[in-house]
């Protein structure tokens, strides 16, 4: 669905308030956010109309990017994932948001990931809302079936993934299109104490090989390779996948199909290769340069960044907030949240390695690691490639 | 000349300038303005915005992607083109025969030509999925251990983008040329099989002649659409494995909505529309000649 449309497809949410507020989200079409969004419009005693963006993340990017480099006025806050922001952060077209994440704010946040990913030049120009926590979820059946029933290091996950669990089904499932396989590349390189901006480490080789290897074994599918998340979760949760990796935001989709237990799909504690670093991403709200609702979007800000907004949010739509402290200890609606507590404390929590080319990046990258993994180019080729990749938009 | 002859004369003139203004906003302009872009090298996401001449007409002969672009469009357009004239006839010739349930027939086998690009593209990336797709699901009915991965491998991706872009378009193609053959009188099959003539002597030395302009005719719009068909792929293949189902028309799209490239995208366009308009002017004059 395109943003275009926005008389048709606006969502307004009504107040008596003179202020109002264009918002431009993610899950505009999802009536669990309208009702969210109604409430803190009656909080606030703001007029906020919602008005969805395209699925497709290119698309979406793209029709962002168009709307800020046009100057246009017509949304003043867009919900943005960290592609974008690290996109849009040094191009003059956000509101600095200092005022809102302030110091003590920045505190309660996954601070390195909060300075990397929306800080540009000692500024702030995004407010997490949500986190998504790369996490790694295992299918019971095929945990009992190789008797590896906790996939501690390295030597359970390769015992787990060389055993014979039949024609069809693998041990690993991966979403590896060229848009997602960098979520895949960038966690085991974390996992192997890799380095995703250094392609002549040893460490980000040896995640790049065991990678391969993991195809060429037949542990996992080739066929995944034009999967996105929803084919990945939709054979996960059909039982073709023994274990994968993926954001914790799909725990509601693994809880709704009615798969999610002990006996089936649950969380496991992240396998300890050579590190303990798992990656996360957030959500998050960006401000309009060319907005004229600059008040009233910085009151909203400030209300979603509170204690209580995240609580808010965090229980109208299920989902973990972006707030490490509300995360750890205040009472949210999330299935299995004690699990996911256990990451919080117990894993560094990174940001992805983004550039400020993100999207074209990522895509160059996977299409490169596509071909190595099917034997197109060497090692070599693909590191020096990908070596090339990184140094075009990488400024550290 | 009295004065209402000079009127009458401008009279035309003055009825024809709305469309000419209009066709001129719509498409000259575009095409101009096309141009004029493809001389800069502007990139929204990084705010570059300069002159560069004839640089990116040069870079394009560099670009791998582009070179690989260009390989696939070539095989998508001679294929599919060789497929539709061949195959197109041959149902033509089916659809023209006389049975029961034929207008039936020749109504459902439009179908697919009715149905957006897209829809098709997105229904045919589970189609040729190995686990949920149809296409394997049959096969797996003859040979119950077959795995296959159809857009994963460089070929058969090609293929199946190939053999969907036929069974959209090929029917309404048929159709086309069964409305040619139509025109041709029963008298002159029935004075033909008098004289001894065979069927497949009368196809190639009547029905073929008689066809011949039509298809040929009917060889430009398809060739040029398949010039600048992007839709299907977006959908089905993402342009993928690598780049090896990206045709021209979808590189252009991604230079120019995904990656905000508007200088290259306008560079590429402006070739293609050369390109397009040499074809359609060889075209017309192999025609010509061809009517002499």
């Amino acid at each position: 669905m395109s943003c275009t449309n926005n008389k048709e497809n606006k969502k307004e949410v009504k107040s008596d308030s003179f202020e109002e507020l264009n918002i431009m989200h993610i899950e505009a079409d999802n009536p669990e956010f309208i009702k969210y969004i109604d409430n803190i419009s009656k909080k606030l005693n703001i007029k906020i109309n919602v008005v969805p963006c395209p699925e497709d993340a290119n698309n979406r990017q793209a029709e962002i990017s168009t709307k800020l480099y046009s100057g246009s006025t017509d949304i003043d806050l867009i919900s943005v994932n960290d592609e974008m922001v690290s996109e849009f952060k040094s191009k003059g077209y956000l509101e600095p948001l200092d005022d809102i994440i302030t110091k003590d704010v920045l505190q309660l946040y996954p601070k390195d990931y909060v300075e990397s990913v929306s800080m540009y030049k000692n500024s702030i120009f995004s407010v997490p809302y949500m986190m998504d926590i790369m996490m790694f979820w295992v299918n019971e059946k095929y945990a009992g079936q190789s008797k590896i029933q906790d996939i501690k290091n390295i030597e359970d996950f390769s015992l787990f993934l060389d055993y014979d669990y039949g024609t069809a089904v693998y041990a690993y499932g991966g979403a590896w299109e060229e848009t997602y396989i960098y979520n895949d590349l960038s966690q085991f390189i974390n996992m192997f104490g890799g380095d995703y901006y250094n392609w002549n480490n040893s460490d980000t080789r040896a995640a790049v090989i065991f990678l391969h290897d993991m195809l060429k074994n037949g542990y996992t599918s080739k066929g995944q390779m034009i999967d996105r998340y929803e084919q990945m979760e939709q054979k996960f949760i059909d039982g073709k996948y023994g274990s994968v990796f993926m954001y914790s935001g799909a725990m509601n989709v693994f809880y709704n199909s009615g798969k999610y237990g002990k006996d089936e799909i649950h969380l496991s504690k992240l396998p300890k290769i050579k590190s303990l670093t798992t990656n996360i991403a957030t959500w998050q709200y960006v401000l309009n340069k060319a907005s004229k609702n600059k008040s009233a979007a910085k009151r909203f800000l400030k209300y979603i960044s509170s204690k209580e907004g995240c609580v808010e949010y965090s229980n109208a739509m299920n989902q973990i907030p972006a707030r490490v402290d509300v995360i750890l200890n205040e009472d949210i609606n999330v299935p299995d949240i004690d699990t996911i507590r256990e990451y919080v404390k117990d894993v560094e929590l990174k940001a992805r390695p983004l550039t400020s080319g993100s999207m074209i990046d990522i895509s160059e990258m996977g299409k490169l690691f596509q071909k190595y993994l099917l034997d197109e180019i060497t090692l070599d080729e693909f590191c020096y490639n990908a070596q090339k990749i990184v140094n075009r938009n990488y400024s550290k | 000349m009295n004065t209402n002859n000079k009127i009458k004369k401008y009279i035309p003139v003055i009825l024809i300038i709305p469309i000419v203004v209009i066709r001129g906003f719509t498409t000259i302009y575009p095409i101009v303005i096309t141009f004029i872009n493809s001389l800069y090298n502007i990139k929204v996401l990084s705010g570059i915005h300069e002159f560069i001449g004839f640089k990116n007409y040069i870079d394009v002969f560099k670009d791998d992607k582009i070179i690989s672009s260009i390989k696939f469009t070539v095989i998508f357009v001679v294929v599919s083109m060789l497929f539709h004239v061949l195959l197109g006839t041959v149902l033509a010739l089916i659809l023209n025969m006389k049975f029961r349930g034929r207008r039936f027939l020749r109504t459902i086998v439009l179908i697919p030509w009715a149905m957006p690009a897209v829809v098709i593209g997105m229904a045919a990336k589970w189609g040729f999925n190995n686990d949920y797709g149809l296409i394997n699901d049959l096969i797996r009915r003859f040979v119950p251990d077959f795995q296959f991965n159809w857009l994963i491998n460089t070929g058969s991706a090609r293929g199946a983008v190939i053999s969907m872009d036929l069974w959209k378009d090929l029917p309404f193609f048929a159709i086309l040329i069964l409305s040619g053959l139509q025109f041709i009188s029963e008298d002159v099959y029935e004075a033909a099989k008098v004289d001894g003539a065979n069927s497949v002597q009368i196809f190639f030395k009547i029905t073929l002649p008689l066809i011949i302009k039509n298809i040929l005719t009917l060889c430009i719009p398809f060739t040029l659409w398949r010039l600048t068909s992007f839709d299907l792929v977006y959908a089905m293949t993402s342009g993928g494995p690598g780049e090896d189902t990206s045709l021209i028309a979808y590189r252009i799209a991604m230079e120019s909505f995904t990656n905000l490239n508007i200088g290259y995208a306008s560079t590429l366009a402006i070739m293609l529309f050369v390109l397009m308009a040499l074809f359609s002017w060889v075209n017309i004059r192999f025609m010509n000649k061809y009517n002499d």
